[in-house]
């Protein structure tokens, strides 16, 4: 075989890998995104640059430890991080009215401190530590919220969990 | 420290949702190779948000993914192109002679390409080339028409002279 077919071989395959990824994952990373920019056009466009971004390495996406849609999320919320601060954060009214954290059913479930933590971990890029000071709480209180959140999306889902 | 305990410390929850600080995952990655137990808890955590991702899925619109894949093709074909394109080696007399690659020459535009065929190499020659005789022709009549200009103001002011 020759270089340039081997390489079109190649070119080709990391083309089907992507759209693997796309056809597994892009439905949930889209509504990731959504949830973050409450903008369905804003959305579908980090959608494409996460997807190309995840082009130029592959290979990545398969080997170290976390699933793909997990590191995929973690590669949006590095896209999305100039976009948080002009986020607002779960609970409020103005986030509330456009968003659809209201209406899942996990996050329903959770009071609003434990929806705080949740979402502004998963959906607002907050650190723990961040959320420590503007909660005035210590940081391992904000992981007990956290892990609570956890247990409630569990109990959601019918399973008690083995830890 | 006990594991059950570092487990209910919430600190796997924390590397699940990308929150956890560079020391903690260190550590996490070490203990998960270690202990079964954390690997199976964290494999639970990722059911769990995959369950909520699913939950809040939006389908993409029809033709994301065609943007997503013309976009890869034109990475693909800048990475395919340049390496055989600019590749330079030198013959036994030491002259350099260029490799020909392919027949198209690739005119970036914004986000997209235009292909041209390299015939059309001639044809702007061409129109450099009679863009240049152009100028040349323009200089020199115009220098000729001053001198001509001259030569009348001079013979009107002689014919003045003559007529006094």
């Amino acid at each position: 075989m020759s270089a340039r077919l081997l390489a079109k071989t190649r070119e080709d395959d990391r083309l089907l890998s992507v759209r693997s990824l796309y056809d597994s994952c892009g439905a949930m990373l889209l509504g990731y995104l959504f949830e973050v920019v409450q903008d369905q056009g804003i959305a579908e466009q980090y959608l494409i640059d996460i997807f190309n971004e995840v082009a130029k390495t592959p290979a990545n996406y398969n080997t170290n430890g976390l699933s793909t849609l997990s590191q995929l999320q973690i590669l949006a919320r590095n896209k999305l991080a100039p976009y948080y601060q002009t986020v607002k954060d779960c609970g409020t009214e103005q986030h509330n009215a456009k968003s659809t954290t209201a209406k899942n059913k996990y996050l329903s479930q959770m009071t609003p401190e434990q929806q705080h933590v949740f979402c502004g971990l998963h959906y607002h890029g907050k650190s723990i530590a961040a959320l420590a000071i503007e909660m005035r709480k210590p940081e391992d209180d904000i992981r007990k919220i956290l892990k609570e959140s956890f247990t409630l999306i569990r109990k959601a889902n019918g399973h008690t969990g083995l830890h | 420290m006990a594991i059950q305990d570092y487990i209910e410390s919430g600190v796997l929850e924390a590397y699940i949702i990308g929150a956890a600080s560079a020391d903690e995952v260190k550590e996490l990655l070490y203990l998960k190779a270690r202990y079964p137990e954390i690997n199976l808890a964290l494999q639970q955590l990722e059911a769990d948000m995959e369950r909520v991702a699913q939950h809040m899925a939006i389908k993409p619109p029809p033709g994301t993914w065609d943007k997503i894949a013309q976009e890869i093709d034109g990475l693909i074909l800048r990475q395919d192109t340049e390496p055989d394109t600019f590749e330079q080696r030198s013959d036994r007399n030491g002259y350099k002679t260029h490799k020909t690659g392919n027949q198209y020459i690739e005119v970036e535009a914004e986000s997209t390409y235009m292909r041209l065929h390299k015939n059309w190499k001639w044809a702007f020659w061409a129109v450099f080339a009679l863009a240049k005789v152009f100028l040349v022709c323009s200089i020199y009549f115009y220098l000729e028409n001053r001198q001509a200009q001259e030569n009348i103001k001079e013979l009107k002011t002689e014919l003045r002279q003559l007529k006094k």
